[in-house]
């Protein structure tokens, strides 16, 4: 399911307020790159749940699968 | 005949109360870098990532030797050396006794103009002038100013805050 208007607005946000690089992309870029990465988020979310241990992907929720793989991804870039 | 400034600072804002389409931008005290003493300073952040208009209000009453014009030079600031921000701003002058009262008065027509953000650096000092719409302003009139961005605006291409570090109105004297 892609992300609505609100939801990427949102993503936005959080990107400008978690990282106080300067920001050098039009709305109309910074949408596309969104798109983009939701796009890839749908077709491999089966990849991305068959790499997991059995015990956390069949215990874990979706939520917890969603935030393990966001927080892996924001300590990996160093924030 | 010379120019007249009205200082327009952030401190001096009446911001909207939240409501649909009445939102205002956040409000940033900002330090410098110097070494000791600080320069500490407050800014408008109007919105770039959203999807709808910021605003902020100010209202003073037009000086004594206004004669005519309106002009509004805004000092702002934003995060990115990239794409470009569309001020807006619209003016309500009220003479006393006016039939409509302030509440009621509505705006003249909106001015705007579209400013690149500085492309060398981030947060450098940038300037924007826009020539208001002055709704047959006289002198002694009570004046009603808003300062606006419109994140939707197609123009308006900067994702970034626009920090509005003041604001000056002028005129020519009589």
């Amino acid at each position: 399911m892609a992300l609505t208007l609100a939801q990427a607005i949102q993503v936005t946000r959080d990107m400008l307020a978690a990282d106080p690089s300067p920001f050098n992309f039009s709305k109309a870029d910074i949408r596309a790159a969104i798109d983009a990465a939701d796009a890839w988020a749908t077709a491999n979310a089966a990849s991305y749940n068959t790499a997991l241990p059995t015990v956390f992907k069949n215990g874990a929720s979706a939520s917890q699968k969603a935030l393990l793989l966001a927080y892996v991804c924001i300590r990996r870039a160093g924030l | 005949m010379a120019t007249g400034t009205v200082l327009l600072l952030p401190g001096g804002a009446t911001l909207p109360d939240g409501s649909a389409n009445n939102v205002g931008p956040g409000m940033s005290l900002r330090q410098g870098s110097q070494t000791g003493k600080k320069y500490h300073g407050l800014t408008l952040d109007f919105d770039g990532a959203g999807s709808g208009v910021e605003s902020a209000w100010w209202t003073f009453r037009l000086p004594a030797n206004y004669a005519s014009g309106g002009t509004l030079q805004i000092q702002w600031q934003s995060n990115a050396t990239a794409n470009a921000v569309k001020w807006q701003a619209q003016v309500g002058a009220i003479t006393p006794a006016d039939a409509d009262t302030p509440l009621e008065h509505a705006l003249a027509a909106a001015a705007t103009v579209t400013t690149n953000v500085n492309t060398t650096e981030a947060r450098r000092l940038t300037e924007s002038s826009i020539t208001l719409t002055m709704d047959s302003a006289a002198a002694g009139d009570m004046v009603e100013l808003v300062i606006f961005r419109d994140a939707a605006d197609a123009a308006d291409t900067n994702t970034a805050d626009a920090e509005m570090i003041e604001a000056a109105f002028e005129y020519v004297t009589t």
